[in-house]
């Protein structure tokens, strides 16, 4: 006999939460006809570009012919083995100088002002951090938006920065340490109300236990549609996660205080016991530990291969996350090394999120922003609807196909516009030399320039009827016979033409 | 669950996102779970109800068939090798190895002359359908690309940047008749080649069209719909390639009607087969189709020439002249140019100095116009290049603000009053007369103030299908000019608005109307007087 579960915050946006994952849960799942065994290239599946293209953008935020080709001296396994080793090794991004500017008391506005400058700052050395170290930030970026912190007005930057490292810290790690790690967070004690669970309260604050099962380990119900837990059991788990507290002055810090934990026997998940903040998730962890792994895993392969998720791969991958003591790198290196990741099927099926897109339009083409472009980017990142700090809710953007509306696929023509114009400045693209690399040999040939691009670009294999006029359109009106990549007018031609291929509805897809 | 952002107003612009990020039909359709009919559910329709009152009603009926045509050269034009002071040494001295020698300028006046690659453009302004307004920019010239495109295309000064742009608040404010706002399947504004968007985002919503290239447009006038959604591979990737077409198809919503403006017309002159060009030759088929749009975009690429500027502003000229040439011939075939405004413009111009075979950003540039409703000629004094009248930088002072041009267009073209202009301009800007309200200055007439008022016989009289009508003022004074019909009804109001002293002309077109005797009537302060004229068809 179970309660009902969360009746109370049964709001719009659970809804729609749960009515998008219904929607996920009904794509149907592709790639049959390939496994978690590792992936030996061959006639049907070639380690050519496209798989090394495929695998870079996977495990970043675009793929740069120089990068392309690099992976191609390797095989599969060592360039899997080269990206993760290339995301574990670095270090941190250095803390900015502001980093324990604690607020004043009483609070003045003039620190809330530069609040504002260094939360701006920070965004935008975020984005750069993507580009640097690609893996370690798209997996940084997965739990970003799996232990969700949204705005809130309280969260100032220098706590922005401690969130994200604890999960910078924890991206490739242990995912039950990254459990204890999380919770008792700045940034999230404050968003998720874990700051006011005290036994001197009427009765304990649900808000962080709740979403801790419903969201961060094992959702509400199992595979089979069993629920997970009961009312009850989020009751007591918000006991044993009580006591914490965060102080703002004289220095920044979580504190402990026993007098604010509820000391008192707990059930939760058929346990009893007087357990505490580790004990419990230790717990949960032992009682519902395929639960746990199986949401994990259906989560991991939805952001690396598809949403429409292939169940038995999911099975697999959560019986290595066990076997590991839900270690996460395990799990991230049999994925990517799988046939399975490499099948042509999921070549170029991912929806950009505004993040993906913008970061690939400057890595595709070997663009390093300079500070005019990135004062644009964050105005950018809200036309397009993901503004890093300000996730809709608790539950994550949910992406996908939501990106896309007839408003943000024009921005983002624009702003793929605007990321290529010619200037002088310090982002120029050299087009020429790009065109080269891309194209070899065929660079003087317009009708194989035109395809060779359109390849690196596009994801996906365009119908042959719609490829038919990119040589006439890379060629803008001049005779066939008089081009020539030495031309004056080249640079001009092959610039009109990447501008052409990035407003394809399937630049959108990688 | 903690609070969706954008619930509460002092969110500001995350307030707006919040109407296109939670509304639950918005939600499910953006989904895909509607899938038939989702292009009713999309958000962002371009057009939507107004409340608008008999005033604007008055005005949008006046004005209706009133068109305007912008070309974006982006990059930043130069200006001073377009038209050319091929009598100023300053210019000759300042660009030794680039500037246009006297002898390949094709000159329009005593001083002023245009570059060889817009022989093509030389019949227009033999037709008198082709003016140029000098030295136009605005206070604190910035020098960035999309910074000074944004003052441009939103109409603000440059410090302080607005989010919508100044067509858009046109068109997505109360200025519109209802009626033609609730033709919901007439794009108000057609906008080819994506990159400015912002030029037509209104306070509320995106009021154009855009298409991403001239093929995209292309593929709607032959299929109906941009992008095929059949026969894609039933795998991953094909169903997501199958979402992202059915998106774009699915955003046109005016498919419909653009085609059937598109087979409705036909070209009736050649144009060349290249970007612009072809851009242009769509435009003119959905103008004479009778598409219904009031605004059209395009734009040309690779004016920010600092290098190698001889040979590739060359092309881009001759690129932009013929493409202008086969428009306007085309529209004048169809007897379309009296509706039809043309204007180029640019995010600045360029510095006077040459640097290497180039130019650096500049500030002021000219603004070409083209159509039979503009007064032709040259606006504005010729440019200024001796040192003491360039800025610190060696770059022209403007003598006219873009945002005069604006203001002109949507008085004497689209027909707003002062006060509405002034509301999507920002505020009051002083008018320029090359819409028929004052005479240019540099046209060899002397703007010698008359005496009396004085309300000239038409000429030609009998006419088919237009006419000119001339009248002087001895002071500054509120005009206006009407034409009845010999019922006594009100045909079309010519003229309504505050005017300098000195000669004046309008052009009258009569092309819709039937043969027979109409009245015109200036009313001047006091003066108030009437003559006929005779159309024969």
């Amino acid at each position: 006999m179970v309660e009902h579960i969360a009746e109370d915050k049964l709001t719009i946006e659970r809804e729609e939460h749960l009515h998008f994952q219904a929607y996920l849960d009904s794509i149907s799942a592709k790639g049959q006809n390939t496994t978690l065994s590792p992936y030996q290239p061959g006639t049907a599946m070639p380690w050519n570009r496209q798989r090394a293209t495929h695998l870079l953008r996977r495990t970043g935020y675009g793929a740069h012919i120089d990068r392309v080709d690099e992976m191609l001296q390797l095989t599969p396994s060592q360039a899997v083995d080269l990206i993760i080793q290339e995301s574990i090794n670095p270090p941190l991004p250095p803390a900015p100088s502001w980093i324990d500017e604690t607020p004043p008391y009483p609070f003045d506005g003039s620190y809330s002002q530069a609040n504002n400058a260094r939360s701006a700052e920070f965004k935008i050395s975020w984005t750069d951090e993507m580009r640097k170290v690609p893996l370690r930030e798209r997996l940084a970026f997965f739990w970003r938006n799996h232990f969700v912190v949204g705005s809130n007005n309280d969260i100032f930057a220098p706590l922005w920065y401690r969130y994200m490292n604890v999960i910078r810290t924890h991206t490739f790690g242990n995912f039950k340490e990254f459990c204890k790690a999380i919770g008792i967070d700045h940034a999230m004690l404050i968003y998720l109300d874990g700051q006011h669970n005290s036994r001197y309260n009427d009765k304990p604050q649900e808000n962080y236990a709740r979403e801790f099962l419903e969201l961060f380990t094992m959702g509400i119900k199992n595979k089979n549609g069993d629920l997970n837990y009961s009312q009850a059991d989020i009751t007591n788990l918000a006991k044993a996660f009580s006591g914490y507290s965060v102080r703002l002055r004289p220095e920044f810090e979580v504190v402990y205080s026993q007098d604010r934990f509820y000391d008192e026997d707990k059930t939760i998940l058929g346990r009893t016991g007087n357990f505490n903040y580790e004990q419990a998730i230790d717990l949960i962890f032992e009682e519902r530990t395929e639960e746990i792994a199986y949401h994990i895993c259906k989560k991991i392969y939805r952001y690396f291969v598809y949403e429409g998720v292939n169940e038995s791969i999911v099975d697999e991958l959560a019986t290595i996350f066990i076997n590991s003591n839900f270690e996460i790198l395990p799990v991230i290196t049999t994925l990517l090394k799988s046939e399975h990741f490499f099948d042509p099927e999921f070549i170029g099926c991912k929806i950009k999120s505004p993040l993906e897109f913008l970061n690939t339009l400057y890595v595709e083409t070997g663009v390093e922003p300079d500070d005019s472009l990135k004062d644009n980017q964050r105005m950018w990142l809200l036309d397009l609807e993901q503004d890093p700090f300000d996730v809709p809710n608790v539950a994550g953007w949910p992406g996908y196909r939501l990106w896309l509306s007839n408003t943000t696929i024009t921005e983002r023509w624009s702003i793929s516009e605007r990321t290529f114009t010619h200037v002088s400045g310090s982002y120029e693209v050299d087009v020429i030399d790009l065109a080269k690399k891309v194209a070899g040999e065929d660079v003087n040939d317009p009708a194989l320039l035109a395809r060779h691009l359109a390849e690196y670009f596009i994801p996906v294999q365009l119908p042959e009827d719609e490829t038919a006029d990119h040589k006439t359109l890379l060629l803008d009106g001049d005779p066939e016979y008089l081009w020539s990549i030495d031309r004056s007018n080249a640079d001009g031609n092959i610039r009109n033409f990447i501008k052409y291929l990035r407003k394809l509805p399937e630049y959108n897809l990688f | 669950m903690d609070r969706i952002k954008g619930t509460s107003l002092k969110d500001g612009i995350h307030h707006d996102h919040h109407h296109d990020l939670c509304s639950r039909r918005d939600f499910l359709s953006r989904l895909g779970l509607f899938a038939t009919g989702s292009a009713l559910m999309l958000s962002s329709t371009p057009v939507h109800a107004l409340q608008s009152s008999s005033l604007f009603r008055k005005l949008a009926q006046l004005e209706t068939d009133k068109i305007l045509v912008l070309i974006q050269l982006n990059g930043g034009n130069d200006g001073l090798n377009t038209f050319i002071p091929y009598e100023n040494d300053h210019y000759y001295n300042a660009r030794p190895s680039i500037a246009i020698r006297k002898n390949d300028v094709i000159g329009l006046s005593d001083t002023m002359g245009m570059h060889p690659a817009l022989e093509p453009l030389r019949s227009i302004w033999d037709d008198g359908s082709m003016g140029i307004i000098q030295n136009v920019g605005y206070p604190d010239p910035i020098l960035s690309h999309f910074t000074s495109s944004d003052v441009w295309l939103t109409s603000s000064d440059s410090d302080n940047i607005k989010p919508s742009g100044w067509l858009g608040r046109y068109l997505d404010g109360d200025y519109i008749e209802q009626e033609l706002m609730n033709q919901s399947n007439v794009p108000l504004a057609v906008n080819i080649g994506g990159s400015s968007s912002l030029l037509f985002k209104g306070p509320d919503n995106n009021t154009a069209i855009t298409f991403s290239s001239v093929g995209a447009l292309d593929r709607i006038t032959q299929q109906g719909q941009v992008y095929s959604t059949s026969n894609l591979p039933d795998t991953a990737f094909g169903n997501e390639m199958r979402f992202v077409r059915e998106q774009i198809n699915n955003s046109f919503q005016y498919a419909e009607s653009i085609k059937e403006a598109y087979d409705k017309s036909s070209n009736q002159v050649d144009y060349e087969s290249r970007n612009i060009s072809m851009s242009l030759q769509v435009v003119a088929r959905l103008i004479k189709g009778g598409l219904g749009s009031k605004i059209y975009m395009v734009s040309l690429d690779g004016f920010d020439t600092h290098t190698d500027q001889p040979s590739s502003h060359q092309n881009l000229l001759q690129l932009l002249s013929n493409g202008i040439r086969s428009f306007y011939d085309d529209l004048k075939a169809g007897g379309n140019t009296s509706e039809v405004l043309t204007m180029t413009f640019s995010e600045f111009g360029r510095r006077v100095e040459q640097n290497g075979q180039g130019t650096d950003h500049g500030t002021a540039a000219p603004i070409m116009l083209f159509g039979d409703g503009i007064t032709p000629g040259f606006f504005g004094n010729d440019p200024k290049l001796d040192r003491d009248n360039l800025d610190e930088n060696g770059n022209l002072v403007y003598e006219y603000d873009f945002r005069s041009v604006y203001t002109t267009i949507l008085t004497d073209w689209f027909g707003l009053s002062e006060q509405e202009t002034a509301e999507v301009i920002g505020r009051e800007y002083q008018k320029i007369g090359f819409l028929g309200s004052e005479i240019p200055t540099s046209n060899g007439t002397d703007p010698s103030i008359p005496g009396t008022f004085k309300l000239e016989q038409n000429y030609p009289n009998p006419f088919n299908p237009t006419t000119t009508i001339s009248f002087s003022l001895p002071a500054s004074t509120r005009v206006k000019l009407e034409v009845f019909d010999i019922q006594g009804r009100r045909i079309n109001v010519l003229l309504n608005s505050e005017l300098s002293a000195g000669s004046h002309r309008v052009r009258f077109d009569a092309s819709r109307l039937a043969s027979g005797v109409y009245l015109y009537k200036l009313d001047a302060g006091q003066f108030s007087e009437s003559k006929t004229m005779t159309l024969i068809k």
